[in-house]
């Protein structure tokens, strides 16, 4: 299998704290950072629970939520991001409690919280010059970001992409997502058989993405690879999945395709498992259709980290390769009873897997958008 | 119009084969049979109308999607009727579906928020949630016209446009999807171009058997003006 493009360094803040490590550390002791949200304690939604930031990895110096958890994460990063490298920007929302502020002050300027300002901003906090451009594809936003940083690295659009994925836990998309009734009142249990529901989480999350040749030249150390990747769409309904798992069997196909890669060689698999009823049996129709009976143990991340949106894809994956580095697969956080369908697959406890050298990374959003990526 | 030069050079391997537009001048699409008229931008009831030319069964609720979502739906099923007088929506395809323009976005977000302040911040009203994302127009558009390629929305801050042919272009080149359609999304309506493989450099383009007729038609309403813009910088129109 031919490495496609190469993970050379991240940075990330998600409610574990700052950092990879420590989002792995916590994830392998199975501790959830799911905890009472206290800003929206007036409203009226289904649940009060969600993954915020640590007040202490904020630079609250910043306008907008995030930019405070953002900048902290590209400062990290700054001092080993080549100039020349392009920018994606992976959000669902972006600032959006800037648009909040502009809406509870009765102004009518539709533009607070532009995407696009916050694009040019993390552009110029890097210090970078080249192209740089806003991807979006609902809760799939940062996975599609990693596939298209392989598509250009791969074409030799680009030799290098830092890759950014950030979302927050807002008023915006709390009433929006309490409306739909996807939120669980309770800690989520992905993969349960008494799954509720997600909760939400931010998280803020940057990678840089080179050719195996500019990886070489540099001598980086390689922290992953992209194998493959594919992007498929249910084309059924604009919230809920497929049922059969249709597109996310075609993403994940396309993927193993051009890992060329057999399902037999993929040896664990993160998948997006956010604890509703729907997508979560999605997933295991999905995986069942393409390894059978022989299916890779499988893990979620997010009783853990909470449903990070547009950051997720970006986090999932990095958390994948440490596994892979690790040859370990964490518990699935939230996990009390195992859906008979995940019988056997997914852990209540971390485990070894001393031969682990290629993964699956998973990621469905609204309107039915897929997208896979095999690393290795 | 405007003639700036694309940064994004390397989109050789599609050719385009149709465009189709619904915007405040007028809704048409070209493809190789020419130029097809459905007539004037509608007024709000006459998207019931068009709704019914476009689609043997319309898409539920499409009378309350957003201008955007119904008009990339609108373009999407042209593009496809033009490649194929044969298509059925109900048949998937692997067809690939991009999409450019944060304008309904950005008008949707205001809207769904200023909504549930006016409510009382109680309750939000989540079929205005779903329009939020940058995605939603295509994905009603993947939905109506039965599109499960590739798909996903991208803007970048030079040449949006010429860097979402790009993106098409790659996946073209991979093999990735059968055709892509190439949408460009705003408040007022959409416009796009459904791109297929080619086979040499020289075909860049040259399914559009009349180019000029796209630009005249399209140059009336500058949304465009960049698609029109990476046209004209390519080979003779």
């Amino acid at each position: 299998m031919k490495a496609r493009a190469n993970i050379v360094e991240n940075a990330m803040t998600t409610a574990y704290g700052s950092g990879l490590q420590a989002c792995w550390r916590e994830l392998l002791a199975g501790h959830s950072a799911v905890a009472e949200e206290t800003r929206f304690a007036e409203r009226d939604f289904i649940s009060r629970l969600a993954a915020s930031a640590p007040r202490q990895t904020l630079d609250c110096r910043q306008n907008s939520r995030l930019k405070s958890i953002l900048a902290p994460v590209l400062d990290r990063l700054r001092p080993r991001i080549p100039t020349d490298a392009a920018v994606l920007l992976a959000t669902t929302v972006g600032e959006i409690d800037l648009l909040e502020t502009e809406v509870l002050r009765d102004t009518a300027d539709r533009t607070a919280g532009d995407p696009m300002r916050l694009l040019t901003w993390v552009r110029e906090r890097v210090g970078l010059h080249g192209s740089a451009g806003l991807v979006s594809a609902a809760c799939a936003s940062s996975s599609l970001a990693l596939a298209r940083a392989a598509a250009m690295v791969e074409s030799g659009q680009v030799e290098a992409v830092l890759a950014v994925g950030c979302d927050t836990v807002s008023e915006f998309t709390f009433a929006g997502f309490s409306a739909l009734q996807a939120l669980s009142p309770n800690h989520a249990r992905p993969f349960d058989r008494e799954r509720d529901g997600l909760n939400l989480g931010e998280a803020a999350v940057a990678t840089l993405v080179v050719s195996p040749q500019r990886a070489r030249r540099e001598s980086r150390q390689i922290l992953g690879s992209i194998l493959g990747y594919g992007i498929a769409g249910d084309a059924n309904h604009m919230t809920g999945p497929a049922r059969d798992g249709e597109g996310l069997r075609r993403a994940t196909l396309a993927a193993l395709h051009m890992a060329e890669a057999s399902p037999e060689q993929i040896d664990l698999i993160c998948a997006h498992g956010t604890g509703t009823l729907y997508n979560d049996a999605m997933e295991l129709q999905a995986f069942r259709r393409i390894f059978g009976s022989d299916s890779p143990p499988l893990f979620s991340v997010k009783g853990g980290t909470g449903h990070t949106l547009g950051a997720a894809g970006l986090l999932e994956a990095l958390v994948t390769a440490q596994a892979l580095r690790e040859k370990a697969i964490p518990p699935t956080v939230g996990l009390q009873e195992t859906m008979p369908e995940a019988a056997g697959l997914v852990r209540l406890k971390a485990d070894e897997l001393p031969r682990a050298e290629c993964a699956i990374s998973t990621n469905s959003g609204f309107g039915g958008i897929n997208c896979a990526l095999v690393l290795g | 119009m405007r003639q700036e030069r694309s940064i994004y050079p390397e989109c050789r391997n599609w050719r385009a084969t149709a465009a189709a537009w619904v915007g405040p001048t007028e809704i048409a699409s070209l493809s190789r049979d020419g130029v097809r008229r459905l007539g004037k931008f509608p007024a709000n009831g006459d998207w019931h109308r068009l709704s019914q030319v476009w689609f043997a069964r319309p898409p539920r609720y499409f009378g309350r999607f957003p201008t955007a979502a119904k008009a990339a739906c609108g373009v999407a099923c042209m593009l496809m009727q033009d490649a194929d007088p044969q298509w059925k929506p109900e048949l998937k395809s692997e067809i690939g579906l991009l999409g450019v323009g944060l304008e309904p976005t950005r008008e949707v977000n205001f809207e769904y928020f200023r909504d549930y302040v006016a409510a009382g911040r109680s309750l939000a009203r989540g079929n205005l949630f779903v329009y939020t994302l940058p995605t939603a127009a295509l994905a009603e558009a993947s939905i109506a016209c039965g599109l499960a390629g590739p798909s996903w929305f991208m803007q970048a801050e030079r040449q949006p446009f010429a860097a979402l042919l790009q993106a098409a272009g790659q996946e073209l080149r991979s093999g990735r999807a059968q055709a892509i359609l190439a949408l460009w999304l705003s408040t007022a309506g959409a416009a796009g171009v459904r791109l297929d493989r080619g086979q040499r450099d020289s075909e860049d383009v040259a399914g559009i058997v009349e180019p000029k007729a796209l630009l005249e038609a399209a140059a009336e309403w500058s949304e465009i003006d960049e698609m029109i813009g990476y046209f004209t910088t390519r080979k003779p129109l």
